[in-house]
């Protein structure tokens, strides 16, 4: 008995820190040090980031920056958690989504003096930059997008008589028949996980507009039940059913991962963020002349489907007593320069238009076009809770599963509605 | 030093007094530390509860520290919510479902114990030890491969049953009633080497005597275990079972791990529920109510238990 309290006091112990996120002491107390939390698959996680350190210290040569890798998984908690300690890191990313209700809180500095030192803040991409600003105060810089694109196998296609990517979801659906032709039930014309709902939402965006809309008074509703949302979900429905595998319809893009699904051949397309490519022909170099990219396609020819802003930003924590050092590091961060090395060595994009380099990696220059179509999320502080519920997630994946969407979409309208509201009014 | 002083004044009354009230103090002088112990980890948390749940404490509160007493209104708000009542149901019933596949497991495991041979005995205690001491996450994380669709060595084994058809692409967890399954058989499965170790121990101390003395009179197997194993295991029984209670309603690792939660909130039980609303809504003073309700319940339980127990002469 002892031995099962004690492994259970482990365990609450393990997750306490997890939670808590003691695995990496919080900021320097010292004023030597200046702590960044950056997130997973970002620049914190690759060698580039030492760019903007160099950058970074030729003004201040005697700091030493301290940069801590954060998983993605809870992360709203731990960022709470960690911002609210006495000991905060100094500079943290965020996911764009999961900045209102950081800045909510108060756990953000304001940055709105500063901005306009940092490179052409001026013209930040409209999506990315507005979920740092509250009230006409901006308290996080757009760090990259992380818009998606469509990857696609330009071998298969020409196999398959397919001349051009397609240009409406109608021609999509028919291309993805023909490419399944003949092939098994494991292939995917292309992969489409039920749970991705960041390729499930741009459907509905595209015959409805915006789902949740915000009124006068700041109240917020929900309308996926709205006859326009209904059809586009059906439409996702037909889209998921008739290019993904039967086996992806309750998958999310992790487990299995698409990049390996694509790498193996098990998919002629895949809907991706920018810098996926890379990874692909990590996992099979053989793949190199073979892929090509494109927009995804909308209901129409002449309008591309809108893709959900997306990315990450960066904010100073209110509590650093770093305050100046860490708006230096933002300043490094969002600068022209190092915006430029993110945008060609790990294919993000950057966040203005104008720091687009030439030589920009195809993927990259078609991501830029997608930017011209897109929706932002709902701005609430609302709307991280629902990613920690992986609300969003399942709602598309039990409609790709063949759930009536008129009925689903009512049960979605009274929780989103319900959760927009709330949240972040105490 | 001044017990030596005071030793030639032996015979005066005032040195009764100090001698009888020595052992006292060496008493509470020794179980304080364990108190004062118990009180921090156990009793300041617990305070903090309290006074959360009191509080309405939300995202910004964190902050500013400002965060005024609303008295009741976090557990009346609780309590009037539909959403509540339904976790409360499925919890009890996940409980329910989870202490009875224990015991009856446990006691199965056990009576096997106690019966098998010596290396058999050895090999069936080594699993179970192997199954105890491994990470409730890392097994999670196992039984999430173990069912995952396409690429799951269950789902690969049911279709090739060729009984249910082809199963290699069903996502067991993605349905409330299948994820709810998987779930209990984790728990169990993670439970019971505890329940069956206790109870073999216990078993093992019945004296043979009383199974020979009964199998004169005739009393083997069924009628052996229901007038002299059942009474005799009965303290511990109940013991483990109310300890099996408390772990099942705070089980939150299995979940979190499988399901979060969902599809639809539909495999939360209070624990989650409570963690959800206190770090996904960020609404720390209902979280801490729900927290709040579930250990009063549990004491509840465990109160009524512990009567029932020491009414029965059976702990005292």
């Amino acid at each position: 008995m002892r031995h099962r309290v004690r492994l259970i006091a482990a365990t609450a112990a393990a997750l306490a820190l997890a939670a808590t996120g003691c695995s990496g002491t919080g900021g320097g107390a010292d004023d030597k040090t200046l702590t960044v939390w950056m997130m997973t698959g970002g620049p914190g996680d690759s060698p580039v980031i030492a760019d903007a350190t160099k950058a970074f210290h030729r003004e201040h040569p005697d700091i030493t920056v301290d940069i801590q890798v954060q998983q993605w998984d809870n992360i709203v908690t731990k960022l709470t958690t960690a911002l609210a300690s006495g000991n905060p890191p100094d500079v943290v990313e965020m996911g764009n989504t999961q900045t209102p209700i950081q800045s909510y809180a108060g756990a953000l500095s304001d940055l709105s003096a500063a901005r306009s030192t940092f490179d052409d803040s001026t013209h930040w991409l409209g999506g990315l930059a507005a979920s740092g600003v509250r009230d006409g105060r901006t308290y996080a810089a757009p760090l990259y997008g992380g818009t998606k694109v469509v990857l696609y196998r330009t071998d298969m296609f020409a196999k398959a008589g397919i001349g051009a990517p397609p240009t409406t979801l109608d021609e999509l659906v028919t291309d993805c028949a023909k490419l399944r032709r003949g092939r098994p039930g494991t292939f995917s014309g292309m992969y489409l996980p039920g749970k991705y709902w960041f390729a499930g939402m741009p459907v509905v965006f595209g015959k409805a507009g915006p789902v949740a809309t915000r009124n006068a008074q700041g109240r917020w509703s929900s309308r996926m039940s709205s006859p326009d949302a209904v059809a586009g979900l059906r439409t996702w429905q037909r889209v998921q059913n008739a290019c993904s595998t039967t086996a992806s319809v309750g998958a999310d893009t992790n487990s299995p991962d698409q990049d390996q699904v694509f790498a193996d051949g098990k998919a002629a397309m895949a809907y991706v963020k920018a810098w996926e490519p890379a990874t692909v022909l990590e996992k099979n170099p053989k793949l190199a002349d073979k892929l090509g990219y494109f927009v995804m396609p909308g209901y129409r020819a002449s309008r591309t489907l809108p893709v959900i802003v997306a990315g990450s930003t960066v904010g100073v924590a209110a509590a650093s007593p770093h305050q100046d050092l860490a708006k230096a590091y933002v300043r490094a961060l969002t600068s022209r320069h190092f915006q430029q090395e993110l945008a060609t060595k790990l294919n993000l994009l950057p966040v203005s238009s104008t720091f687009l380099p030439a030589d920009a990696p195809e993927q990259l220059k078609v991501a830029a076009k997608a930017v011209r179509v897109s929706q932002p999320l709902p701005n609430a502080p609302g709307e991280a809770t629902l990613e920690t519920e992986r609300y969003n997630e399942q709602f598309f994946a039990k409609i790709a599963g063949g759930a009536d969407p008129a009925t689903a979409a009512k049960e979605y309208d009274r929780h989103v509605t319900d959760t927009l509201n709330t949240v972040g009014t105490k | 030093m001044a017990v030596l002083t005071r030793q030639p004044e032996r015979t005066r009354p005032p040195r009764t007094r100090v001698h009888r009230s020595r052992p006292r103090t060496l008493a509470i002088g020794m179980v304080a530390p364990a108190v004062v112990v118990l009180v921090a980890i156990l009793g300041y948390p617990l305070g903090r509860l309290i006074v959360l749940a009191l509080q309405e404490y939300g995202s910004r509160a964190v902050f500013t520290g400002d965060a005024p007493f609303v008295g009741l209104a976090n557990i009346t708000g609780v309590l009037g919510d539909g959403a509540f009542w339904a976790v409360l149901a499925r919890t009890v019933l996940f409980a329910a479902v989870v202490v009875v596949a224990l015991m009856l497991g446990g006691l199965g495991l056990s009576h096997l114990l106690s019966r098998v041979s010596g290396w058999a005995r050895l090999a069936t205690t080594v699993c179970l030890v192997l199954v105890w001491a491994m990470p409730m996450v890392a097994a999670a994380l196992m039984w999430q491969w173990l069912f995952q669709p396409q690429y799951g060595v269950v789902n690969w084994m049911v279709s090739q049953l060729h009984v249910f058809g082809d199963q290699t692409a069903s996502d067991w967890l993605a349905h409330p009633t299948s994820g709810m399954v998987l779930i209990m058989l984790l728990v169990v499965w993670k439970g019971l080497p505890f329940v069956a170790m206790t109870l073999y121990a216990a078993q093992s101390q019945i004296p043979a005597e009383l199974y020979e003395a009964a199998g004169l009179d005739g009393a083997t197997g069924l009628a052996a275990f229901r007038t002299i194993t059942a009474p005799l295991l009965r303290p511990v029984l109940t013991v483990v079972a109310l300890l099996e209670i408390i772990w099942s309603v705070n089980s939150f690792t299995p979940i979190w791990v499988l399901t979060q939660g969902g599809p639809n909130g539909q495999t939360t039980t209070l624990g989650v529920y409570s963690f959800l609303t206190a770090f996904a809504r960020t609404d720390y003073g209902v979280g801490a109510a729900i927290a709040l309700l579930t250990v009063l319940l549990l004491a509840a339980v465990a109160a009524a238990y512990v009567r029932r127990l020491t009414r029965q002469g059976e702990l005292a």
